[in-house]
């Protein structure tokens, strides 16, 4: 957002947006002290979300800087339809433990869900099937009928999830949509530690990772942190 | 012969942009800036390398998109546009630095390096880098190879099979096109791998592909040669090679990599943020108040622990850049020393690296990247090899499955699917069916509804880039990448709509063809389901 779009807000909707950016005392400070707070406010989390990333991560942002970012004016915003009056739902991978579902119905099955269901939400009923053993089980979200999308934290990984949405009709469970079937890695980084294929070292060599890697389990709390293996390394590897 | 190999591949990749008129958004910058600081240069140490008889081998990816960009003639000339202004700018700033003998030095090597591009690009090159990047394969000194026609992250179109065969089908079709080769490795961007893709690869002739540690790690098995050996993905007969983390951190990270060193050029620290529009011109300072680089920066890396910024000095950084290119070669054979007790072959170490990485961000990046290819042109133990050529010489029967991977935060896809960008996902699925649909409701069109159904196709693969949500994530240029989304939306669903009414509007047609005018070869049948 450009300085000369915020001058351009009255002081009221200044005041919100820097409410959202967690600005303290903003509604005691004059308008132009405020515009540089919420610019500064901007920057500091544009700089923190960049520390944040790893370094593939951080090189990739470097192509695409623009020093002050600009706001599209609204006559070039291109509209597009909220929704396609199709019952549909997706599931995607965020990561081995969590999904990210979206949904939407047509016309007719929302008429028929919001007359005729016996409760006030509909349902996503997430279906596992474990790889290990081939058990299958299933467990369901409620979700409002003006909701249409959810993250999901997945029970476990190395399972096949897929999602049906669900209206509760006094005749039974009327299935609106089944999604895509989405399969969550077996293995994740903590199961590097357990490896029994090879001893540890030799691992660590082969993996790339001698050298880069303290003598403690180094896996952490956070499964997926896979590049925080070199988070302690020195630029000369170790012998 | 050697102990050890290295694999350098360079990605070349930019998203698609290209404004209806010039001047209409900075983000066209994107590609100028990439021109300017990295493809000329390296093309430039690349020329220099060959006439000195010094051997290398370095795998390009060169995305279709960009391809498309760098041979679109109006781009081209807007191209010139920008050096013709950073020419301008650096006269003033020659100038304006007289007072001060080391940024006057600085702000003169700045004004000769964008003259000699200008020299280059029209002289050398015709306006069209591609003829320098196809001169250099043609010899033997560069292998390049594609990657998805517009860049999109896999992992979220796996059950869109017909979509992902669109993708490849253009890029392969654009690389004949552009390159007149076929390629025989992939680039997978992000390196976001899920199961199944070295099917479909396969189905492309195409030979290897590239992934992140975990998904060789954590595929059915841990590889007897670990990372450092490509293996057979399942029986597709398609290789995968894996990048090597260690070698990333030296080039990626700026506070553990050379790049943050003390004696390099600061990337951050431009004129274009200090001084006023009316000096800097209007292709610097837009008129809705963005600044873009402008190329002229004066100081070197700040020292955390010093108060003053230094001035950055050419001549220091070049000895460290020489330290630094030992120092790769060195932790590499080291790390080749090592490997040898325990794989069965000489092992292959994986550099894959952001071109623009090189020059662009780390400014002295191209001479490291020129003195570790001299230092190993020169070395019995280490050598440049190329992917398909490390097949050929070493036989790789082991067979695995590959986890899910990419080089995005957590490795994961959280980079391209969060709050931010999570919207964008109903609209790109619904316009990819609806095109299937579309291809299969028009089987056979000819004349005016061919055209429209053709530039729908092109729109649904613009939509797919990784790119947008990833610059929505990073929330830079984000309402830009947004409205990119819109765009290509809308501009299919208005085809779709005219379709359904019998109808094309062909004015509107013409316009919308003349902006995104990549692939003109596409054909809609390929989203036939």
């Amino acid at each position: 957002m450009t300085k000369n779009r915020l001058q351009s807000l009255s002081l009221s909707d200044l005041i919100a947006v820097a409410e959202q950016q967690g600005i303290i005392n903003c509604r005691e400070m004059e308008k132009e002290d405020l515009i540089d707070s919420i610019i500064d406010a901007f920057e500091e989390s544009r700089l923190e979300r960049l520390e944040d990333d790893n370094w593939t991560i951080q090189s990739m942002c470097r192509k695409f800087d623009i020093f002050q970012d600009e706001e599209i004016s609204p006559e070039k915003v291109s509209e597009i339809p909220d929704h396609f009056n199709a019952s549909k739902v997706e599931i995607l991978l965020v990561n081995p433990l969590m999904a990210f579902v979206f949904w939407e119905y047509g016309d007719s099955a929302k008429e028929l869900a919001q007359k005729c269901s016996r409760h006030n939400h509909l349902l996503l009923r997430v279906h596992e099937k474990k790889f290990k053993d081939g058990k299958v089980s299933f467990f369901d979200i409620p979700v409002k009928f003006e909701e249409n999308k959810w993250y999901i934290n997945l029970p476990s990984n190395g399972c096949q999830y897929y999602i049906e949405l669900i209206c509760h009709l006094a005749s039974g469970d009327k299935v609106l949509a089944v999604s895509n079937k989405i399969e969550s890695p077996l293995k994740i980084t903590r199961d590097i530690v357990s490896n029994e294929s090879m001893n540890r070292s030799d691992f660590l060599v082969l993996a790339g990772v001698y050298g880069f890697y303290d003598d403690d389990d180094g896996s952490g709390d956070n499964s997926q942190k896979i590049v925080s293996f070199l988070n302690t390394g020195s630029i000369r590897e170790g012998d | 012969m050697p102990k050890g190999y290295l694999i350098f591949e360079l990605t070349c990749h930019l998203p698609f942009v290209k404004s209806s008129r010039p001047g209409d958004y900075p983000h066209e910058n994107w590609l100028n800036d990439a021109i300017s600081n990295t493809y000329l240069p390296l093309l430039r140490t690349l020329r220099r390398l060959d006439i000195k008889s010094v051997p290398f081998k370095l795998t390009f990816t060169i995305s279709p998109t960009l391809a498309s960009m760098l041979s679109d003639p109006i781009l081209q000339e807007r191209f010139v546009s920008y050096l013709d202004s950073r020419i301008a700018l650096g006269e003033k700033e020659v100038e304006r630095t007289s007072s001060e003998p080391d940024k006057n030095k600085l702000a003169k090597l700045y004004l000769e390096s964008f003259l000699q591009n200008k020299s280059d690009f029209i002289g050398l090159y015709g306006m069209n880098l591609l003829n320098g990047f196809n001169e250099l394969q043609k010899d033997g000194k560069i292998n390049i190879i594609t990657t998805f026609a517009t860049h999109c992250y896999l992992p979220f179109f796996q059950s869109y099979t017909n979509s992902v065969e669109a993708q490849i089908y253009t890029a392969i079709s654009t690389h004949n096109t552009m390159f007149n080769s076929t390629p025989k490795g992939f680039w997978l961007p992000e390196l976001g791998y899920r199961q199944g893709i070295e099917d479909i690869l396969s189905k492309f002739k195409i030979d290897y592909f590239f992934t992140a540690i975990h998904a060789f790690l954590f595929g059915s098995k841990v590889p007897s040669n670990g990372i450092y050996a490509p293996v057979q993905v399942g029986d597709s007969g398609v290789y995968a090679f894996c990048r090597d983390l260690a070698s990333s951190m030296y080039v990626l990270s700026q506070t553990e990599g050379y790049p943050g060193d003390f004696s390099y050029r600061e990337y951050s620290h431009d004129i274009s943020g200090e001084l006023d529009a009316e000096y800097l011109g209007k292709d610097i300072v837009y008129p809705d108040g963005s600044r873009v680089n402008s190329g002229f920066k004066y100081y070197s890396n700040t020292d955390s622990f010093r108060d003053a910024k230094q001035v950055y000095d050419p001549g220091k950084a070049a000895d460290v850049v020489r330290e630094h290119a030992e120092n790769f070669i060195y932790n590499l054979k080291k790390r080749v020393k090592k490997l040898l007790r325990y794989t069965d072959r000489p092992p292959v170490i994986v550099c894959p690296y952001d071109a623009q990485v090189f020059g662009h961000w780390w400014f002295e990046g191209i001479d490291w990247l020129e003195t570790v290819i001299k230092e190993l042109a020169s070395d019995d133990d280490l050598a440049l090899i190329y992917p398909e050529e490390y097949l050929v010489k070493n036989k790789c029967e082991e067979k695995i499955s590959l986890s899910f991977s990419s080089c995005g935060n957590g490795g994961y896809s959280g980079d391209w699917l969060n709050g931010s960008n999570d919207w964008i996902y109903r609209h790109i699925y619904s316009i990819t069916d609806k095109m299937t649909e579309l291809a299969n409701r028009f089987p056979d069109e000819g004349g005016l509804k061919r055209r429209a159904l053709n530039h729908a196709a092109r729109e649904v693969l613009l939509a797919q880039a990784s790119d947008w949500p990833f610059i929505m994530k990073s929330g830079i240029a984000a309402p830009f990448a947004s409205n990119q989304i819109k765009e290509h939306v809308s501009s299919f669903l208005k085809i779709y709509n005219d379709l359904s009414g019998n109808s094309v509007d062909t004015e509107w047609l013409t316009t919308i063809e003349r902006k995104n005018s990549l692939f003109p070869d596409i054909d809609y049948h390929i989203f036939r389901g």
